[in-house]
């Protein structure tokens, strides 16, 4: 278990940091950090229980709603999170 | 979690120090719940993290002039929230060593603390969710994701990786659901803007 998850993260730390990338490579690569993000995102905000779910069972689409306004217009994380898992209580409350 | 399936205190712990990958022990669990034999747990839990070679990647250039053994400690410590992090400070152009160290560190040292007092006192607290304290991780990835954004372009990047990772989650291919829409969604991110280039 270390291993398949240790191999993965470092391997690209002592192959691809002593040699420079092609510009067309630094320029994928500054898409990947919010390529990665939303796709870890979004199964978690719209599956619900194995299929897409935008109805009042799944909570974590309408609370990701208030909280991605907040996100935009603040660019304050501290503050996004409060107001998500504010949210969230009050939904379930 | 663990504890309910009777994974030893030793064991969890051993496991947050050495895996150090939240969603794969919480997976590892989930698939020990349902009885699956120990290789395909590890084939799994392989699959789901080549994500991180992606991140890594990512972060290699950033830290290029470390020495080899500092480059390897923190390699070992990427996670998806502390990725997500050091992406906006490097982005910016802040890229302390001793910051990104530091964020590295506190999160592993946190991670496997948490892991114990998570061990110790989840049957004291009945419902942790009513107070909507699971929403926290997901709220910090919106909250970084917008730090992130910076052109309209990436939002179209962002939407088709969202996309993409929701039809292979759909469809069961939930190991697959992070590092194949990163990659479709970002060749087609720097294919756009080269294009771009070319014609103006």
């Amino acid at each position: 278990m270390a291993i398949v998850t240790a191999v993965p993260r470092v391997v690209p730390m002592w192959v691809f940091s002593r040699r420079t990338f092609p510009p067309l490579v630094m320029i994928w690569l500054k898409y990947i950090p919010v390529a990665v993000i939303a796709a870890m995102l979004a199964p978690q905000l719209l599956l619900h229980e194995g299929r897409i779910d935008l109805s009042a069972a799944n909570p974590y689409f309408w609370v990701s709603l208030p909280t991605f306004v907040v996100a935009w217009k603040t660019k304050n994380i501290f503050l996004t999170v409060a107001i998500g898992i504010g949210c969230l209580a009050i939904v379930r409350f | 979690m663990a504890r309910q399936i009777g994974v030893s205190l030793f064991e969890t712990i051993f496991m947050s120090l050495i895996v150090y990958a939240g969603s794969s022990q919480i997976l590892a669990i989930g698939l020990l719940q349902a009885g699956q034999p120990t290789p395909s747990i590890v084939l799994a839990t392989f699959l789901f993290n080549l994500r991180f070679f992606l991140m890594s990647t990512s972060l290699a250039p950033h830290v290029a002039k470390w020495p080899w053994w500092m480059r390897t400690l923190f390699g070992y410590q990427v996670a998806d929230e502390s990725f997500a992090l050091l992406s906006v400070k490097f982005s910016r152009g802040e890229s302390h060593q001793n910051f990104a160290i530091a964020v590295h560190m506190t999160a592993y040292v946190a991670w496997s603390l948490f892991s114990l007092i998570g061990y110790l006192a989840g049957s004291l607290i009945p419902n942790i969710n009513r107070w909507g304290l699971d929403f926290a991780l997901p709220a910090v990835l919106i909250g970084l994701l917008f730090c992130l954004i910076q052109n309209r372009l990436m939002v179209v990047v962002a939407a088709l990786a969202a996309g993409l990772a929701l039809i292979l989650s759909k469809y069961g291919l939930k190991e697959w659901a992070v590092m194949v829409p990163a990659v479709v969604a970002a060749v087609c991110g720097a294919g756009v803007e080269q294009w771009k280039k070319h014609h103006s």
